[in-house]
């Protein structure tokens, strides 16, 4: 049985949220792109399409609902002459959140845009005594050595580690 | 406590010393050489490629912390260096949170510190403990703030320091042989 047929065998860029209609995986709600001719392919399919939509396509989930995703791409500003890559690469320096990802200027707000919300980090936690940090890994540093904040976004597959200032 | 080095920049340079908690750095030389390692600790949903808290346990009984500190070496440009704690020896971690591994005993010969080292930077980055065969065990900063990144003989770790090995230089503490 072709479980993607719905999808014209191509799960990763097709979706097909509604059962009638396949559309462009980054476009739900906008592009239409099948007519539906895959409306009657039937529901395994369909629930093997919300899982992808869930954990593949979106990827908004990170452990709760209410938790947004590890961005997949430097999100924030490289205008200022200050942003760029470390001595060695290994981390990315940018400024702060950038409106098109929800940015505000606002430490405190953009801590809250990209991690849901946030608690004190403990023992055992991943990041640094004191710092404030979400369910997703997220954390913020509200008194960093150069006297301003910073918000510390871990790796995700090739991106490097990123750090926002707020100076 | 801090998450940076204070008064870091000195004499036109940014010194990125190892902090020292519950043990100084000569003590420190006396503590491990000739001692060995016997297990080593970290927080059970990190990894050794990298950890905010990493333990070291000496068959001596006592416990070796490593986490890093994030500096600014101007502008926005921030450089991890290495921050070692005693804990005491009666202390028993939650294992809950906590995990511990045992290991093949890791005789320490010497140590060095891991520098790196350019115009105005100065970061004793990490610590190599090396064995008579001349294995090395190494805790170095990581590229996430706070965290340490470790590579340990024989076992698979994921080790990525902020700095590569080859870029950091050698700084012998001192030597049992």
């Amino acid at each position: 049985m072709n479980l993607y047929a719905y999808v014209h065998n191509d799960p990763m860029t097709y979706v097909d949220p509604s059962g009638k209609t396949t559309v462009a995986a980054g476009a739900i709600g906008g592009t239409f792109v099948c007519g539906p001719i895959c409306g009657a392919i039937g529901a395994v399919g369909a629930g093997i399409l919300t899982a992808i939509v869930a954990n593949e396509v979106y990827n908004e989930s990170s452990g709760s609902s209410d938790t947004p995703a590890l961005p997949e791409g430097l999100v924030g500003d490289q205008s200022d002459d200050r942003a760029g890559p470390n001595k060695n690469g290994t981390r990315h320096t940018s400024g702060p959140l950038t409106p098109e990802n929800g940015g505000t200027g606002d430490y405190e707000a953009d801590l809250e845009t990209l991690t849901g919300g946030t608690r004190e980090a403990g023992e055992g936690d991943s990041a640094p005594p004191g710092a404030q940090i979400g369910e997703n890994g997220i954390f913020g540093r509200s008194e960093n050595s150069s006297g301003g904040s910073s918000i510390d976004i871990p790796a995700n597959g090739d991106k490097p580690h990123e750090t926002l200032h707020y100076d | 406590m801090k998450s940076y080095v204070e008064n870091a920049y000195k004499n036109s340079q940014y010194r990125l010393v190892c902090q020292y908690s519950g043990v100084s750095a000569e003590d420190l030389a006396m503590l491990v050489l000739k001692n060995n390692v016997i297990a080593y600790e970290l927080p059970k949903t990190q990894t050794l490629g990298c950890t905010w808290d990493f333990r070291l346990h000496l068959a001596s009984g006592e416990v070796l912390a490593f986490s890093s500190k994030c500096t600014s070496v101007g502008g926005w440009e921030e450089v991890g260096s290495l921050s070692v704690a005693l804990k005491a020896i009666a202390a028993d971690s939650d294992s809950d949170v906590f995990s511990k591994v045992s290991i093949e005993k890791f005789y320490i010969a010497n140590f060095s510190m891991l520098v790196y080292e350019e115009e105005n930077v100065y970061s004793e980055s990490g610590i190599c403990f090396t064995d008579v065969c001349g294995n090395e065990l190494i805790v170095a900063a990581s590229p996430s703030p706070g965290a340490v990144s470790v590579d340990i003989p024989n076992i698979h770790t994921d080790f990525k320091p902020e700095f590569s090995v080859s870029d950091l230089k050698y700084k012998a503490m001192v030597s049992s042989q």
